[in-house]
């Protein structure tokens, strides 16, 4: 299955950038908005995006369209979660 | 994150991300985690990111600590330093902007990559609007490692004087501003310098290293040296592959002419 990574491994294409976002949204879901609202200002959209303090709801953690969210498997609330992006795959 | 191809064409098929969320504690190391469980040697890429709640001179250079907050921060940027991870933040970027005003900017979100990450890592910045967060997204940016020539150099010896001086003659700066204000002022010095600026360097010689022999050419758009260096440079490692091709044919046929053995010649010449 052809995967970010591997459709760049010939030498001869033009590589692109791997953009990766870190911000701390002290739980909050404006803040977790906001953010990923302005990766359209990137000149390439980023594809892993680390978040301290992420927001959840209903104890599930707030998810975005186009990503997949990991947390750590806690007793409590996680402190930190990873957001990829699905073009990854 | 795992590839079978390699990331990016690099040997290496695993990249780890760790992010990283230091709390404040009142028991040594008065951080939520340590240290060792933080970095670890990997023989993979590994980049550690994250808020860790810490200040330390390599990131923030002007800040003033106290003894104790060196000795905390300390022992993270010496377990980061000693496997070794290299710190990616630009040094004196802040990236916690606090409410109030009593409290100044400081730099409490670090970037660490191990040796295998280094060559990949492009940039560390902090290109994205405030969030409403009194942190500032961090962008670390990845790109396979690339050849990178240096930029030409002005070759100041070759200066071409007398053309520099006709265009002086007739450079002429816009009107300044009539009521200037600093940003319009600053702005019509800008403009003027930079023209200025490029009037002369338009007219020096560029110094680049050739990519193939390296030698140090000196060339200009109007001169003829650019025109016939390619063709020289061809022209050069032909004959020295002539020349190499004949004087291997002339050591292996006096060589072997004795043992009149063709096959022997041709082993050798092909060799």
């Amino acid at each position: 299955m052809e995967s970010f990574f591997t459709r760049y491994t010939d030498s001869s294409a033009v590589f692109p950038s791997f953009p990766i976002v870190q911000h701390n949204c002290f739980g909050s879901r404006d803040v977790f908005l906001s953010l990923f609202h302005s990766f359209t200002m990137l000149p390439q959209p980023s594809l892993l995006v680390a978040i301290q303090d992420p927001p959840f709801r209903r104890s599930v953690l707030l998810t975005f369209p186009g990503f997949m969210s990991f947390a750590p498997p806690t007793p409590g609330r996680p402190r930190v979660a990873i957001y990829v992006s699905r073009t990854l795959n | 994150m795992f590839s079978p191809e390699g990331l990016f064409g690099s040997p290496h098929r695993s990249l780890r991300v760790t992010s990283v969320y230091l709390l404040r504690t009142n028991h040594p190391p008065y951080r939520s985690i340590f240290p060792e469980r933080i970095f670890s040697f990997l023989s993979y890429p590994q980049l550690v990111l994250g808020d860790f709640n810490l200040h330390h001179p390599l990131g923030d250079p002007c800040l003033s600590l106290s003894e104790r907050e060196f000795i905390i921060s300390t022992s993270y940027f010496d377990a980061a330093g000693d496997l070794p991870y290299h710190l990616l933040n630009t040094p004196g970027v802040y990236t916690r902007f606090p409410f109030d005003t009593i409290s100044r900017p400081s730099v409490l979100d670090l970037a660490f990559a191990n040796t295998a990450l280094s060559s990949l890592v492009s940039s560390w910045d902090t290109p994205l609007p405030s969030t409403g967060s009194d942190h500032v997204p961090c962008v670390i940016t990845l790109r396979p490692p690339a050849i990178m020539l240096p930029p030409p150099t002005l070759h100041w010896a070759l200066l071409n004087l007398d053309a520099v001086g006709k265009a002086l003659d007739t450079f002429t700066t816009q009107p300044c501003p009539e009521r200037p204000t600093p940003n319009s002022l600053s702005r019509w010095f800008d403009i003027s310098s930079t023209r200025l600026t490029s009037l002369v360097t338009e007219s020096a010689y560029c110094s680049r290293y050739c990519t193939y022999l390296m030698l140090d050419v000196s060339y200009s758009g109007s001169s003829i040296v650019a025109l016939f260096f390619l063709p020289c440079t061809f022209l050069i490692c032909y004959s020295f592959l002539l020349g190499y091709l004949f004087l291997s044919s002339l050591i292996a046929f006096t060589t072997l002419l004795p043992f009149r053995q063709p096959y022997a010649f041709l082993l050798v010449l092909l060799d």
